[in-house]
């Protein structure tokens, strides 16, 4: 891969895969590290990385990087129960877009992923496969099972309004 | 255990409640049929025959979470796999059909089809603020390579005659010419003279003109207080040693240490044919006047002036400060020079001395 095609993947990717990262973990300066580490990853290995694969290569060190600042904060959130109490109270609705917002958070964190990955990049079940190690049937068993998820839950929070 | 007329009620609870085995039950038809008499005390169940009564639950085939494959046909029980699948362009456009054609004759399944599609996610404009940041540069990343390797080989040059210098004492300057620089180069020949080493002392005079005044001071108590123990050894030392001494073409510190040597210790006369002075160049009066630890300050306050004196303390700047110590070192005469495109940009570098000259161009930035 060449310099020229780093930046053209800088231009093309550095959007959808803030995006990717900051609708996981909610936090727009963690996400900002993940990128600037993801791209940071890329630079060095920039004769290694095929320029066709550099998406897939962005989006699996985004989504390996992510996981661990997750389960990271996983940890810490366990030893703080204010954290949860503010959670609940921070939920209010008014339009369905935010009861999807809300729902696609509930969800476990690899059916998360794995659900915005096919959402938001139109990855099929293989690269979503490669890019979170797990195999196809898992990721199309995480989709179907996301989808049930949040289309109950979509369903109960109409019926409270 | 074998069954008996003694113990045979036992089993016979144990089977009510469900806890023989499948061998234990056999043992307990064979004893029966052995002993029909017992069999009425048998409790109100099909013993003899055993047989699993054919339950099903009505709802059975909701409860599977099969997937659709290509050849699953929907039903009333898989609507909703079938439309995730449709969702996800997993159907074949049969199924699709058959799908599209049940959601267009029943209103409450085209409600749960648009809730379907009401969970996927459509993707928002957020933008990475900080992307032009994560923008690199092809000169660069070839630029920062090369300098690198130029600025840590100088910077290490840079600490070793930073250290060696202020660990210099008053009466150790035959150090300077040590083994490591009196070895001979192509570039600097050794030159010799045959002047004896009880040559005219140059007195150490300061002068304004000189850039350091506070050198300049410590250069005169410096002399004002000698150390002529030190001297002896040095000057022993120096005796014992080939009497080789690489010129420095640049700096006056091998004169001031032969004018010094015969001025403070009494033992130069007597040395005269052994310790010969050096042929040197030209140097003003007040430098040639000064010790090597003085001199040595001047390079050290010298060079340090060069770096701070820049708005910013460049690679290339250290770079040139280092190969700056070489040349000092060595007697070397290396440069080190960018050249520049029209827009300021370093578009290559040239390392010159007088035996070789290598030059690396770069790319251009992207």
């Amino acid at each position: 891969m060449t310099v020229e095609e780093y930046n053209k993947a800088v231009d093309a990717y550095a959007d959808n895969l803030f995006r990717f990262v900051l609708k996981n973990l909610k936090n727009e300066a963690m996400a900002g590290d993940v990128i600037q580490d993801t791209f940071e990853k890329l630079w060095v290995k920039l004769e290694d990385v095929s320029g066709l694969k550099v998406k897939t290569y962005l989006f699996t060190s985004a989504y390996h990087t992510m996981i661990d600042y997750i389960r990271k904060e996983k940890r810490y959130a366990d030893t703080d129960p204010l954290t949860l109490n503010e959670a609940n109270e921070s939920e209010h609705y008014s339009d369905l877009a935010e009861i999807l917002e809300q729902a696609v958070q509930n969800l476990p964190e690899d059916q998360r992923a794995v659900l915005m990955l096919r959402d938001y990049e139109g990855y099929s079940y293989r690269e979503i496969a490669e890019i979170t190690k797990l195999s196809e049937s898992q990721v199309k068993v995480y989709i179907y099972r996301a989808r049930v998820y949040l289309k109950n839950y979509i369903g109960s929070m109409e019926k409270v309004i | 255990m074998d069954i008996n007329r003694n113990n045979y009620e036992a089993f016979m609870l144990d089977l009510l409640e469900g806890r023989l085995s499948v061998n234990e039950q056999k043992k307990l038809n064979d004893f029966l049929k052995h002993h029909p008499e017992y069999v009425a005390d048998l409790p109100d169940i099909d013993l003899l025959s055993l047989e699993k009564p054919r339950l099903t639950y009505p709802l059975r085939d909701l409860l599977k979470k099969e997937l659709p494959t290509k050849d699953t046909r929907i039903s009333a029980a898989n609507f909703d796999l079938f439309s995730i699948a449709r969702m996800e362009g997993d159907l074949s456009p049969q199924q699709e059909e058959e799908h599209r054609y049940m959601v267009s004759v029943d209103d409450k399944r085209l409600e749960e089809w648009a809730a379907w599609q009401n969970t996927r996610l459509v993707p928002e404009d957020i933008l990475f603020p900080e992307k032009r940041k994560l923008r690199r540069n092809k000169a660069l990343k070839g630029r920062v390579l090369w300098l690198s390797v130029l600025a840590a080989a100088a910077s290490i040059t840079l600490v070793l005659v930073l250290l060696r210098m202020d660990h210099l004492m008053p009466g150790s300057e035959l150090s300077v010419a040590g083994p490591e620089e009196s070895l001979p180069t192509q570039e600097q020949p050794i030159a010799m003279q045959e002047t004896p080493l009880n040559a005219e002392v140059i007195p150490l005079t300061v002068t304004e003109e000189t850039t350091m005044p506070a050198v300049q001071e410590e250069a005169v108590v410096a002399v004002k207080n000698p150390e002529p123990e030190i001297r002896k050894e040095s000057l022993a030392e120096l005796s014992e040693s080939p009497p080789q001494i690489i010129p420095d073409p640049i700096e006056p510190r091998p004169l001031s240490i032969a004018t010094q040597l015969s001025s403070n210790s009494g033992l130069a006369a007597g040395s005269s044919d052994r310790i010969e002075p050096l042929a040197l160049p030209q140097v003003s009066s007040n430098l040639s006047s000064l010790s090597v630890t003085q001199l040595a300050e001047l390079d050290r306050r010298e060079l340090i002036n060069e770096f701070t004196e820049e708005n910013d303390i460049s690679l290339m700047s250290v770079a040139n400060a280092g190969i700056k110590g070489i040349n000092k070192l060595t007697g070397s005469e290396i440069s080190l020079l960018a050249s520049k495109d029209e827009d300021g940009e370093i578009s290559g570098f040239r390392l010159k001395s007088k035996r070789f000259s290598f030059s690396k161009p770069l790319a251009r930035e992207q």
